[in-house]
């Protein structure tokens, strides 16, 4: 990563601001590429194939939820909203709309930084050979080829649910609160905020939960955090 | 005037009360006169009969050459209840001695002397009477009989009581039904209070049914009106403060973004310069985000979004999250392992008050967390110099600037917001905020917040 320059990709309609943090990201060693709206975003995604993509929630036409969406739909680079909205109807959308991360306008330039570094490296370090295979009811994992299963056709995870979910299965049975999880997956001690551990939580629920409005596996722990909870036959064997 | 002394319901039960008292004393008073009127008439027809029944043996009696005047009387049907009284010439005569002419009274007198039979009715011994007179033609003599009707008083003071009684139980109906009357009328009262006590509670969507009562249907109408008018106007200030939000933060982003460029490529000189600069955007910042979520605050509409909370899982993630993970926390037992508590509003008041220590009192001391009666609280100690009592309401104002403020370093000016937002958070929260002597000479910051 550090010889190659990462790509990014900003969509954002305010003009002052798009070439601020092209500026400052570019000062950064990052190479940026710039859309205005969502529409050419996507032009643009497909034609930079970027690392990372910074999307603005109040777009012109498409909006960054929709946006995020599309992009969803096509790729699993990361995805971070940077938003003058701090609402947190806004934001738990924004990620449920399956953003990684998000930042509130006015950023902090080292935050903001950190969080796109942290993203990166989620999404590049993926592979993991070191570790075997996990099984749990019918979902199985393969670290090493980063492939996920559920009654064995192949569930599609973005690097930071894959990373979520692994994590879940290394502790399974023990609950692990939001400080923990924001640490080992997101890499931020200081930076973290509880809704996006929910809102990846809910996204892992709808890909690999039968009944995601009644999870069996990833379970809310009140007030402490998750719990993968095996199944009886799974942990005896 | 205190118009108020009684509420509606016992203004209702005792106008009914009235109302039952007079319909019931004065049916008592007819139904008690025309009952005695009736009676004393039946004993005085009986009474007559008898009289002239009695004047005519007298009559005929009298002519009697030999006349024992006393056994004449004592012969005469009479009972205890009456008393004949014959007059022949001057004299007078009775059979008993406690009435006698000065009995009769002297119009009754009067018209027998002219030669008419008469009766009049008067109270002999505080009981209803009748003197009956009759003058025995032929003669000069008139015989005159006392009545007194003891019997017929004791059957009307059973008549008084008993209507006395039925009116009094009436009176007392006429109350009840009164309080039941106006609990009922009342009742669509008690639900536009509860309506409105849910709109001040921030349940802006609350309204009536109109349907309930026709002639309660237009009060109905207007409150639903003022809710809707209310709902509208705070989703507008909503919409005005999330516009302004966004138009102030973009311009804020690139301001910043520039300043962050400019500082990496400042040459020495010019490198003050941006110092400043970078300082007061900073500072511009930090008050616009503290405005903002001010506003949002007090707009009316914030909530607190409770959910299950380890409480002490929630302050070390704070106190981690801040940088500042040598303040020793306290935990008072008993601690519940989680409350129902809004985690940002937490996170945000502590951190708040966290800052306030390390920009005004060199820093915490202290963090004690303790629960009771549904309530939690967080207490933040320092160790610089406390808030004088004056001080102590004020300091929560907005851009309060006190005398501790003066040593705060000129560079890292607060934004006056810090203690108002731990005021408004904790009161959306269903607490409140305030600050007393701490335990080792420093302030004591308590935030209270409401867990049911």
């Amino acid at each position: 990563m550090d010889r190659v320059p990462a790509r990014l990709l900003i969509v954002e309609d305010e003009l002052p601001v798009r070439q601020m943090l092209r500026l400052l990201l570019e000062d950064e060693g990052f190479e940026v590429s710039e859309a205005a709206d969502g529409e050419s975003g996507l032009t643009r995604f497909a034609v930079d194939a970027p690392d990372l993509v910074l999307v603005d929630l109040r777009l012109p036409g498409m909006d960054g939820l929709e946006l995020c969406r599309h992009l969803r739909q096509r790729t699993d680079v990361p995805i971070i909203v940077v938003s003058a909205q701090v609402d947190s109807n806004d934001v738990v959308a924004g990620l449920d709309a399956g953003a990684d991360d998000y930042v509130t306008k006015p950023f902090v330039a080292t935050e903001l930084t950190a969080r796109i570094r942290a993203a990166l490296r989620r999404a590049t370090i993926d592979a993991d050979p070191s570790h075997e295979n996990f099984a749990f009811a019918d979902v199985e994992i393969a670290p090493a080829s980063g492939i996920v299963t559920k009654g064995g056709e192949p569930v599609h995870l973005t690097k930071t649910e894959f990373r979520l979910l692994t994590e879940f299965a290394r502790s399974a049975g023990l609950v692990l609160s939001r400080d923990q999880l924001l640490e080992r997956v997101w890499g931020y001690e200081y930076l973290g905020d509880s809704r996006l551990i929910d809102a990846h939580v809910r996204r892992l629920r709808m890909k690999i939960e039968t009944d995601p409005t009644e999870p069996k596996l990833l379970l809310t722990m009140r007030g402490l955090g998750y719990k993968l909870e095996l199944p009886a036959e799974a942990a005896e064997t | 005037v205190t118009r108020r002394r009684f509420g509606l319901r016992a203004r209702g039960a005792i106008a009914f009360m009235l109302l039952a008292l007079l319909v019931s004393a004065s049916m008592a008073f007819i139904a008690y006169g025309l009952a005695r009127n009736y009676l004393v008439q039946q004993r005085e027809r009986t009474a007559l009969q008898q009289a002239y029944l009695n004047a005519r043996t007298v009559r005929a009696s009298i002519a009697a050459p030999t006349l024992d005047v006393q056994a004449l009387l004592a012969s005469l049907p009479t009972n205890e209840k009456s008393a004949p009284i014959l007059r022949i010439g001057d004299q007078w005569y009775a059979s008993s001695v406690a009435v006698g002419r000065d009995a009769i009274p002297p119009s009754l007198l009067e018209a027998v002397e002219r030669g008419d039979a008469a009766r009049q009715r008067v109270e002999l011994e505080d009981l209803p009477g009748a003197a009956v007179g009759v003058p025995i033609p032929g003669t000069d003599a008139s015989y005159f009989e006392l009545f007194w009707f003891a019997e017929l008083d004791r059957t009307l003071h059973t008549l008084a009581w008993s209507l006395t009684a039925a009116a009094v139980v009436t009176t007392l109906a006429g109350a009840g039904v009164g309080a039941y009357a106006s609990r009922r009328v009342l009742r669509p009262m008690h639900e536009f209070a509860d309506a409105a006590v849910q709109v001040a509670e921030g349940h802006l969507s609350t309204r009536l049914d109109p349907r309930g009562d026709a002639d309660l249907e237009p009060l109905a109408v207007s409150f639903n009106e003022m809710a809707a008018s209310l709902e509208e106007r705070i989703a507008q200030e909503e919409r005005f403060a999330s516009d302004v939000s966004h138009e102030l933060r973009t311009p804020l982003t690139s301001i910043s973004a520039a300043v962050d460029v400019l500082e990496r490529r400042a040459d020495d000189r010019s490198r003050a310069a941006v110092e400043v600069l970078r300082a007061q955007v900073q500072y511009f910042q930090r008050l616009v985000i503290d405005l903002l979520e001010i506003s949002r605050l007090t707009a009316g509409a914030a909530e607190a979004a409770t959910e299950p909370t380890s409480p002490t899982e929630l302050v070390e993630s704070v106190v981690r999250l801040v940088g500042r993970p040598e303040v020793p926390i306290e935990v008072v037992p008993p601690m519940p392992e989680e409350l129902w508590l809004d985690r940002r509003k937490v996170e945000r008041v502590l951190a708040n008050l966290l800052e306030n220590a390390d920009r005004y009192a060199g820093g915490a001391t202290g963090i004690e967390l303790s629960a009771h009666n549904g309530t939690f609280r967080l207490a933040v100690d320092d160790a610089g110099p406390g808030v004088p009592p004056p001080e102590r309401a004020l300091i929560f104002d907005r851009f309060h600037r006190g005398t501790a403020t003066a040593g705060a370093a000129e560079t890292d000016r607060g934004t006056g917001l810090g203690l108002a937002l731990v005021a408004e958070h904790c009161r959306v929260h269903g607490g409140r905020a305030w600050v007393e002597a701490g335990p080792d000479g420093g302030a004591r910051f308590v935030a209270e917040f409401a867990t049911r």
